[in-house]
């Protein structure tokens, strides 16, 4: 009873479309399936493919975000994903590990431009990712290193700064 | 505070000219990366900047209770989620705090009254610990080596605990668990053939994967993981009376261990019209296709009625073709399924040893999808 494959395609704020399987951007997504869902009734006839406006992300990070998408949800549709496993033997690795460690080993700008485009989306698996790939630009490093790295600015007084390092002196 | 030579301070740092693309994100999603950050590293980020202070003292705490050099008490002290209750005793000094002992450990799970996750790894350095938590969701259990083993865990009031998980192969055999109260557990596993320890819940008791009591019923789990077991359908169906409203199994069957045949028809035959089974997903790994397996899967396609998918993993080393799948779906006797909805799949599992490290390593998952 295989139904056939329906694309959309999704408009990025620079305004370029992009295809994507329907199903596969449902499955990943809740904002864009709350939006597919909120325009079918619409569309139940007629043959159109839907565009959908993505006002918040760019062509740039909207494919990067597609490439992720289709990498991992693309199964969906076929029981029994890895992730459905909740247990694991020592060492084993998720299938895509790899692929997700080279998807965020990217510079700092495109990597939050995905942070905030998973957070907009609403791509969980997408969100956690990201957001462990900035942490582990974090971890370890002393705090001028990571004022370097990501161009934070130090706006404390030095009094504010002294008070902030005496009261959490068992972290350093 | 001065705030003319702040703004100095800024005017400098614009000159440098570089983005500063991380304070970009919302101050929830910097909260979410600050508590993904080890204890430590999380608490300083507190001193990179006036808008990180807040950031840290309102995400989740990550208490990294392996680093023996920092002391737990003071840092959930220090996190105000923690300190609506009176601030815990201060642990002894860093440098003697060489073990976390029982009192430590309890000082910190009163001095959370908003944690949910608490994993227990390695050696923690006290034999018994005693969980009385009434937020906690998940507690997960990892013991393999080290000076002092925990012997006995005891979760004695824990009405929010929803997941139980054990983790582990080279698990602690003498260890002693016991569930006092945990009336919203759903989530159990995994449960291992020879190395888990004794698992208590009221009167039903389990040695590693093995049901040896089964007089308490469990109806909240949902969700059960076995490993290393010998495929036996006597345990499973013994599982299944303990727990009779589980929904989804995952099995993972080692060959090392004496095969059963599973013949169940005769002997069953009065059971399968009692026995509600409320199935919906069995996973297996690693199916073979032997009589057992084949006796095993049957039960489930010829009496679960409410099942939604079966998954039998298959070895990749055996190559196995069409004609063997089919071969495997009429011996399966998937024609007369109970459930007319089930999705049934063969599944390919990669497993390949990665020259970089000693352990097998998935490194491709390939779907062979069988459509029934």
């Amino acid at each position: 009873m295989a139904s056939e494959k329906k694309v959309v395609f999704l408009r990025s704020s620079d305004g370029e479309a992009f295809e994507v399987s329907e199903e596969v951007i449902s499955a990943a997504s809740v904002t864009i399936k709350g939006m597919i869902d909120e325009e079918s009734p619409s569309r139940a006839d007629t043959a159109a493919t839907t565009t959908l406006a993505i006002p918040n992300v760019t062509a740039a990070t909207l494919s990067r975000v597609l490439h992720y998408v289709n990498k991992h949800f693309d199964a969906a549709a076929v029981v029994g994903r890895p992730d459905d496993y909740i247990f694991c033997a020592p060492g084993d690795e998720h299938p895509l590990a790899r692929f997700d460690d080279d998807f965020v080993d990217v510079d700092n700008d495109t990597l939050i431009d995905l942070v905030h485009a998973a957070e907009y989306l609403h791509i969980k698996k997408l969100f956690d990712l990201t957001c462990k790939a900035v942490a582990d630009k974090l971890k370890g490093r002393t705090i001028d290193q990571i004022r370097e790295t990501f161009g934070i600015v130090n706006d404390y007084t030095v009094e504010e700064e002294v008070e902030v390092y005496r009261e959490n002196s068992w972290a350093f | 505070m001065d705030s003319g030579a702040k703004r100095t301070r800024i005017a400098e740092e614009e000159q440098r000219d570089v983005d500063d693309h991380i304070s970009r994100l919302p101050d929830a999603i910097l909260g979410e990366i600050v508590s993904l950050l080890p204890t430590k590293d999380g608490g300083r980020t507190q001193a990179i900047a006036s808008r990180w202070r807040h950031l840290w003292r309102s995400a989740p705490l990550n208490l990294d209770l392996h680093d023996r050099r920092i002391p737990p008490a003071q840092v959930s002290g220090r996190h105000p989620r923690f300190t609506r209750r009176p601030r815990p005793p201060l642990l002894p000094e860093p440098h003697e705090c060489q073990n976390l002992s029982e009192t430590s450990l309890n000082a910190v799970l009163a001095g959370c009254p908003l944690l949910q996750s608490l994993m227990l790894t390695e050696s923690i350095g006290c034999k018994c610990i005693r969980i009385v938590s009434p937020t906690l969701r998940s507690i997960g259990v990892r013991v393999c080596w080290g000076d002092i083993l925990l012997d006995q865990l005891i979760i004695e009031d824990a009405p929010s605990l929803e997941r139980f998980i054990l983790l582990g192969y080279l698990f602690h055999t003498e260890m002693f668990i016991s569930v006092i109260s945990a009336p919203k557990l759903k989530i159990l596993g995994q449960l291992h053939y020879l190395q888990g320890p004794t698992l208590e819940f009221g009167n039903s008791v389990f040695k590693g994967s093995s049901v040896v009591n089964s007089t308490t019923v469990l109806p909240t789990v949902k969700v059960l993981a076995l490993t290393h077991i010998s495929l036996s359908l006597d345990e499973v169906i013994a599982f299944m009376r303990c727990f009779p409203c589980l929904e989804n199994m995952y099995i993972k069957i080692s060959t090392a261990y004496r095969q059963v045949t599973n013949a169940w028809r005769q002997k069953y035959r009065n059971l399968i019209s009692t026995l509600d089974i409320r199935l919906k997903k069995i996973v297996l790994s690693t199916y073979l296709g032997n009589k057992a397996h084949v006796n095993f899967v049957s039960f489930f396609v010829l009496n679960a009625r409410v099942l939604e998918s079966m998954v039998l993993e298959l070895d990749v080393r055996k190559n196995h073709d069409k004609e063997w799948i089919e071969k495997q779906k009429t011996l399966l006797q998937l024609e007369q399924r109970a459930s007319r909805g089930v999705q049934f799949g063969f599944v390919y599992h990669f497993v390949q040893l990665m020259r970089t490290s000693q352990c097998y390593k998935n490194v491709q998952f390939h779907f062979l999808h069988v459509t029934v």
